[in-house]
Parts: C-alpha cells; sequence; structure tokens
C-alpha cells in the first residue's frame, strides 16, 4: 500500500479505503495486521488496523491518550489474554505465521515478542536472577552457559558495566534508569525478535531516557522494535516510521489507524489534516 | 466557629485575635487527642506487659530443667515434667501446619485471581463462615469423621482439627498479600513466556511472602493455644514421649512409615490441655505447674513470633539492597 | 553516549554543506577557465549542470527541515542548523553567478577582450574562491575569528572590480561600438563581487553559530 493510499480522511468508511491492501506478505516485513479489530465484550477497542511493520527498524505509535495504542501493542504478545471478556477479529502476522486464533502457541509468542514495561517491574531478586529468569524457564543452567547469556543480554542492554561487580545483589537497590535497562536486558536474554516497548521511559528523568533512546539505536540491528509513546518529541527522535492512531468519534470511542508513514514524513508533511493537528500541538 | 482558613495578611484585629485563638484551639485540640490514642495504647500494651510479668512471676519460680524433660510424675515424687505436653504441642502444630499451609494459600491464589467465579467466591465465603464456627464444634467434627474411625484418639485428628481452624487465617491473609502484589510483576514473568503456573511459584508467591510467612504465624499461634478441639480428638496422654517411640522402633526393626505412624496415631497432649487439667486439680503442686506450663507456652509462642519477624525483615532488607 | 545518533547526523549535514561546497567552487572555476578559452561547449554544459547544485541544495534543506522536526535541537544545535539553511542558499546564490558568467561567455562568444581584463577577472575569481575555502573551513571547525578577518578581503575584490569599472567606462566613452560587449563584462565582474558579498554573508553565519549574535561584519 502506498503512501497515497495509506491516507484516511475520517469521513470516508475505513471498508472503503483500505480495499488496496496488498495480501502479500512480504518477508521485510517482521508483524503485520490485517483487518485486525479488538472488542471487550461489546465495546471496540480497535477498529480494523491494517498496517505492516518492518525488520529490524523502530516503528512508533503515537495518539492522544486512550487511543488505544497500548491495546493494540500487547495484542501482539497476546498480553490481552489476561484481560478477561475479550475477543478478537482479524489477523495478525510474525514472520507470516498468524499469531492469532486457536492451536497457537501463546507461551512461544511470548518468547518471540519480548515487551518492556511502563515502569520498571524488576523482580524482586538479584539482579543476576532477574536476567537468568527467562533463560532458566527453558531449561538453562550453569552448566548451559548460563553465565554468557547473562553477559550478553546485560552487555547489549549497556549495563554490564555498571553492574557487573553486584550482580548477586537485589534488583531493587538499582536506580530508575538500571532498573529499566535490567528489564530490557532481560526481555532481551530469550533472544526474542521482536521487542515491544509501551512508553519505556515515561517514568525516567531525562537522562535516563536519552540513555534508553540511544540503546535503541543500537538495538534495532538486532531486533525489531515497537515503541508506544504519548510523547511525540521522543518519537520523532527515535523512530524510523510512525503510525498515528486516534478515536474514530467521541461517542463509539475505537481506535483507529489515521496515518502511517516514515517518521520524517510524518513530522514534516504529513497527509492527513488530524495528523497534521496532533503533531503540532493543536490538539490531544 | 472561628474561620480559620483567612489570609493573615491586611486583616482587622479582630480577625487577627479571632486567627490567634483558633489556632490555640487547635492546638489543644492536637495534644488532647495524642494524650488520648497515648493513653489507650499503654492501656493495650499494658495488658500486654502485665499478662507477661504475672505468668513470668507465677510460673518461673516451678520452671526448672526437669519440667521441661520429664513425663509427668505422680504427686508427692518431685521431678515430674510436661514433655508430654510440649512435645505434643509441637507435633500437633506441625502436623496441623503441614495440612492447612498448602491447601489454604492454593486456595487463597485462586480466590484471589478468579475473584468472580464461582469457585472464588465460594472460597471467600465459605472462609468467613468457617472462621465464626466455635472450635470446639470443629473438635466434634473432628472426632465424628476421625476418631471414631479410627477407633481411638490420636494426634492425626488433633492436627485436623488445629488445621481447620487455622485454615481461614491462612486463606485471607495470604489472599490479601497476594492482591497486594503488583501486577506488573505477574506481567513481566509471563510476557517472557512464563506460563501461569512457573509466575505463581517464582515471582507472585515469593513476593508476597512476607505476608503469608505472617498469615501462617498468625494461625499458628492460634492453633497452638486452642484447647476445646483437642478434648475430644488428641484427648491427653501422660506417656507419649517421642524419643522412646523412636528408640523403641530402631529397636524393634520397625520402618520409618511404621515409627512415624507411632507418633501420629496416639493419643498426645498440648500445653494448653495440660494447663486446663492441672489448673483443675485441687493440688497446689499441680497449680504451680500449669503456671509454669503456661510460661512454657508462653515462650514457646513468643520466640517464633519474634524469630520469624526478624529473619522476615532481614529477607526484606536484603531485597531492598540494604 | 549522549546522542550520538544526533552527532553522527549533524556531522552527516556538515560533510553534505561541503560538497556543495565545492560543487560550487568547481562551477565557478570551470566557468571562468570556460570564458578564457572562449570554450562555448564547456560554457553549455556548466549552466546545464547547475540543476545538480539546486537539487544538491534542495536536499540539504530537507535534511535539516527533517533533523529540526525529529530532534528538537536546542542552543548550538538549532543556530547551526539555521545557518546552514543560510549558508547553503548563498552558495547556491554563488553558484548562479558563475551561471550567469557561462551565459556570458555564450553572448560574448568569438569577439576579442582585453587579456587584461580577462586577467582582472581571474584575479577576483581567484580572491573570491579564496575567500569561500577559508570561510567554508571555518564553517566546519566554528572558527568565528578566522570567520571575522575573511571578509577584510572583499574590499580587494571591490577595488579589482572598480578598476574594471574605470577600463571599461574609459573604453566605451572612447569607442560607442564597444558597450554592448563591456556591458556584458561588466556584468561578469559585477557577479564577481557579488561572490565576495555572498562569501561575507557565509561568514557572518559562522559567527552567529559560535557566538549567538547577528552582525554585519565590515569589510574594510
Amino acid at each position: 500500500m502506498t503512501e497515497e493510499q495509506r491516507r484516511v480522511p475520517l469521513s470516508i468508511p475505513l471498508d472503503i479505503a483500505q480495499k488496496n491492501v496488498d495480501p502479500l506478505v512480504s518477508p521485510d516485513n517482521k508483524i503485520e495486521f490485517r483487518d485486525y479489530s479488538f472488542y471487550y465484550r461489546k465495546f471496540k477497542a480497535l477498529g480494523n488496523i491494517s498496517m505492516q511493520i518492518p525488520t529490524n527498524q523502530i516503528t512508533a505509535i503515537i495518539g492522544p491518550s486512550g487511543c488505544g495504542k497500548s491495546t493494540l501493542l500487547r495484542s501482539i504478545n497476546r498480553m490481552n489474554d489476561l484481560v478477561p471478556n475479550v475477543h478478537t477479529e482479524g489477523d495478525i502476522f510474525l514472520n507470516g505465521e498468524n499469531i492469532i486464533g486457536q492451536g497457537v502457541d501463546v507461551v512461544d509468542v511470548r518468547r518471540r515478542v519480548g515487551m518492556v514495561f511502563q515502569r520498571p517491574n524488576p523482580f524482586p531478586k538479584s539482579i543476576y536472577d532477574n536476567v537468568a529468569y527467562g533463560p532458566r524457564l527453558y531449561g538453562f543452567n550453569r552448566h548451559d552457559g548460563l553465565d554468557e547469556i547473562v553477559y550478553n543480554a546485560l552487555k547489549q542492554a549497556a549495563l554490564w558495566d555498571e553492574v557487573k561487580d553486584k550482580l548477586h545483589q537485589s534488583a531493587m537497590a538499582l536506580s530508575g534508569g538500571q532498573q529499566q535497562r535490567l528489564c530490557i536486558s532481560r526481555a532481551l536474554a530469550v533472544e526474542p525478535e521482536v521487542v515491544l516497548m509501551d512508553e519505556p521511559a515515561s517514568a525516567l528523568d531525562p537522562v535516563a531516557t536519552l540513555k534508553i533512546e540511544e540503546l535503541m539505536q543500537t538495538l534495532k540491528e538486532t531486533y525489531t522494535i515497537i515503541i508506544v509513546t504519548h510523547n511525540m518529541q521522543q518519537a520523532a527522535r527515535v523512530s524510523d516510521r510512525t503510525a498515528f492512531m486516534m478515536i474514530d468519534d467521541p461517542e463509539r470511542r475505537t481506535g483507529i489507524l489515521v496515518e502511517y508513514g516514515s517518521t520524517a514524513q510524518i513530522f514534516t508533511n504529513p497527509k492527513n489534516k488530524q495528523t497534521e493537528d496532533y503533531v503540532t500541538g493543536r490538539f490531544g | 466557629m472561628t474561620s480559620n482558613t483567612h489570609v493573615w495578611l491586611g486583616t482587622s484585629t479582630r480577625q487577627l485575635i479571632q486567627y490567634r485563638t483558633g489556632r490555640r484551639r487547635r492546638k489543644f485540640t492536637n495534644t488532647l487527642m495524642i494524650a488520648f490514642t497515648a493513653l489507650f495504647t499503654l492501656l493495650a500494651l499494658g495488658v500486654l506487659f502485665w499478662i507477661i510479668t504475672y505468668v513470668v512471676i507465677k510460673g518461673l519460680q516451678y520452671l526448672n530443667l526437669d519440667f521441661i524433660i520429664h513425663l509427668p510424675r505422680p504427686l508427692g515424687i518431685t521431678g515430674g515434667g510436661v514433655l508430654n505436653a510440649i512435645e505434643g504441642t509441637i507435633i500437633l502444630t506441625l502436623l496441623a501446619s503441614l495440612f492447612a499451609v498448602i491447601p489454604g494459600i492454593l486456595a487463597a491464589y485462586y480466590a484471589a485471581y478468579n475473584p468472580n467465579t464461582p469457585l472464588g467466591v465460594a472460597v471467600r465465603f465459605g472462609t468467613d463462615v468457617l472462621s465464626g464456627v466455635p472450635s470446639i464444634i470443629i473438635g466434634m467434627f473432628c472426632y465424628a469423621l476421625i476418631v471414631k474411625y479410627q477407633g481411638h484418639y490420636s494426634a492425626l485428628a488433633g492436627s485436623v482439627a488445629l488445621a481447620i481452624i487455622m485454615l481461614p487465617t491462612i486463606i485471607r491473609t495470604t489472599e490479601e498479600m497476594i492482591k497486594l502484589v503488583p501486577h506488573t510483576l505477574r506481567e513481566g514473568s509471563l510476557a517472557l513466556g512464563s506460563p501461569e503456573w512457573k509466575t505463581a511459584i517464582s515471582v507472585s508467591l515469593p513476593a508476597a511472602s512476607q505476608g503469608i510467612i505472617t498469615g501462617i504465624l498468625l494461625g499458628i499461634a492460634r492453633a497452638s493455644g486452642e484447647t476445646a478441639p483437642l478434648l475430644f480428638t488428641a484427648l491427653g496422654n501422660d506417656n507419649y514421649d517421642m524419643g522412646r517411640i523412636i528408640r523403641a522402633g530402631i529397636a524393634n526393626h520397625q520402618g520409618v512409615f511404621v515409627i512415624l505412624g507411632n507418633i501420629v496415631t496416639q493419643p498426645v497432649d498440648s500445653l494448653p490441655l495440660t494447663l486446663w487439667k492441672y489448673a483443675q486439680q485441687p493440688y497446689p503442686e499441680r497449680i504451680n505447674q500449669a503456671w509454669a506450663a503456661a510460661l512454657v507456652l508462653m515462650i514457646l509462642v513468643l520466640s517464633l513470633n519474634i524469630f520469624t519477624r526478624i529473619s522476615v525483615q532481614i529477607r526484606a532488607n536484603r531485597l531492598q539492597g540494604k | 553516549m549522549a546522542r550520538e545518533t544526533f552527532e553522527r547526523q549533524l556531522q552527516a549535514m556538515v560533510d553534505q554543506v561541503l560538497v556543495l561546497g565545492s560543487m560550487v567552487e568547481q562551477a565557478v572555476l570551470d566557468s571562468l577557465d570556460a570564458l578564457k578559452r572562449r570554450d562555448l561547449k564547456a560554457a553549455r554544459r556548466i549552466f546545464e549542470g547547475d540543476y545538480v547544485i539546486n537539487e544538491k541544495r534542495y536536499a540539504i534543506e530537507s535534511g535539516c527541515v527533517t533533523l529540526i522536526a525529529t530532534q528538537q535541537p536546542m542552543a548550538r544545535d538549532v543556530r547551526f542548523l539555521a545557518a546552514i539553511l543560510e549558508i547553503i542558499t548563498e552558495l547556491e546564490r554563488i553558484a548562479d553567478y558563475a551561471k550567469g558568467i557561462c551565459k556570458i561567455t555564450q553572448i560574448i562568444s568569438e569577439e576579442a577582450i582585453d587579456p587584461v581584463l580577462i586577467d582582472e577577472l581571474q584575479q577576483m575569481s581567484n580572491l573570491a574562491l579564496d575567500m569561500l575555502r577559508r570561510a567554508l573551513d571555518a564553517f566546519v571547525a566554528g572558527d568565528a575569528d578566522t570567520a571575522r578577518e575573511i571578509p577584510k578581503e572583499d574590499s580587494k575584490v571591490d577595488k579589482l572590480y572598480n578598476q574594471i569599472y574605470r577600463n571599461l567606462m574609459e573604453q566605451m566613452t572612447k569607442d560607442i561600438s564597444t558597450v554592448d560587449r563591456a556591458n556584458h563584462i561588466m556584468w561578469a565582474a559585477h557577479n564577481l563581487e557579488r561572490m565576495g558579498d555572498r562569501v561575507t554573508n557565509i561568514c557572518e553565519r559562522i559567527v552567529y553559530v559560535a557566538t549567538g549574535e547577528m552582525r554585519e561584519l565590515d569589510t574594510t
């Protein structure tokens, strides 16, 4: 779907606007949403989302509060299954395989799609045990090179130098920024393909935020990163592609994808007026 | 009532006076309330210290080594003790914990995460009801169920009764503690690909462990002081001596399970039970021994409390990185 | 680790500006050369090749705008990017002057010109290009002191221009038939004189980046 075709003025019904979805899944698309909708009981939280997320790039999802960004993100690793009374329509493809539906090994999906949360949530264990938690789930122990795995994960998250002398101290003694990097290395330890980040720096001070943003630039060479952020400037700084979501109307409050394109284009020359209003700060 | 919210700037003298008196009245009320609170705290604490002091005074003089390591001896002969009761209390409490803790924690976990299912509602409702059942009725229930079936009194029956008494406390406290664990912790584990049960064992329960242990402790404290249910189930046993049973078992080449069976299928005594029995007798010797038994019981419970609190605090400090 | 990515992007901008600068330099050199040798083909080639310089300038401008929009530059960084936007404009105008000289070459074609004049034009061009090179170096280094000194060279360019002007006026008053040709040469000289002014503007921007003050620099 070209950028032209992605333009979705809200006055046009979505089914007409998206008739041009390319049915082929290209190998460069790590994740593809195809007409994906999400319901809490009768309430339609996400409406017919279709988009392709390329590999080894950082894709940001921005939009005003309550438009379903986090819900969309959590759909990718099936974390929404934890909420009672939800059902979905449409498909999500990870590397071409459908991860929605019966017969999908959710535990495996969650290994391949890691997640970093808004507030750092290290386990009340030692730093080593935190990072080793994932690999241990899959049967790794010290004989199988667990030390090596922990080292690599901490190194990738740029935390090794700061904690190498205190691996067996409690993770709760670290600063907020360090804890968040610990959570990142915990997610990386199981070698996921995709890393989801739900407002990863919103609870951190500016210096820690900057470190995380620089970290993402290094990580994108190995992983595909999707970040949800309410901080537009952060999305602009960090991402290669940006998706803008909004509520379709105040009554139905369904979240829809309004515009999706390269970050440079979204922030210098958005095609859609709603996008322009949001990006220039005139609304939302 | 003076309006103490007036800004002080540029007010008239009259308002100034009103403000000042209001402040004085507020200070007075404040001091009065603090005094009341302190008074009632002292009252409550005072009762505790009074009990402890009284028991110590009354019982310490009769507490000696013999008392702890010997079985009861007939009146008039010195050197008798309450070894049977001490061992009985320990066995009963241990077994009761065994029976109550695991089902209790599992039930609490289920109720915490599935509060709106029929089973979850049943657990919570049932727990509340059970905690209100008089302990003697629980004893009768166990009598009908176990003692009649087995044909004799036993530590087993007594433990079951105590376990049922401990259960509501454990379930309620555990459930509250599990609910206090931040859901982000659980999410973090699940997002790594951990199945629900592994998350429970590795993350949720350890995070709630401090509170769970407190709950178990409360349960034990309550159970070890119960007398009524034991009347119908454990009965009492002046000859109960684990050491002797074990030695006899070894001498007779009995298997481990047989020896264990011997330990738990006999009637046992417990400290509260012994206390009750002795206190009712007209002999001053027995009454003195009752006081000593009370002291022993109190020391046991207090030290268990203090020890567990300290070790939990140490563990918590370590986790906080201090 | 602080803003490494952004640092790299800024450095890339600097490199692009230098590329544009060397493209412009080459255009000026070639245009003067074509005038000297009366090479009509070369002149035409340079004339038509100007669009590449324009495209380059638009690309850099677009990159700057994207950087400003996405990286929220502050203080020196935002002055730097704002200065680049102006500098590339000045560079593009210098290239337009070279284009103008090529046009004049085409118009004059075979007619005879006093070699002294050509030589003086060459001198003006050399001076202006030297100023440009030094300005670009000062830009890369962020050297405000050098940037303040460079405009003073412009007086030499102006002197040469006045010389050419007087010569041509003399010629024109002596022989009316040479007016047309003289006018074109005057225009070429004017272009070269304007190049010096443009470089002065670039130096003003360099000072702005370093100090934050916007001021006209003296050319005396």
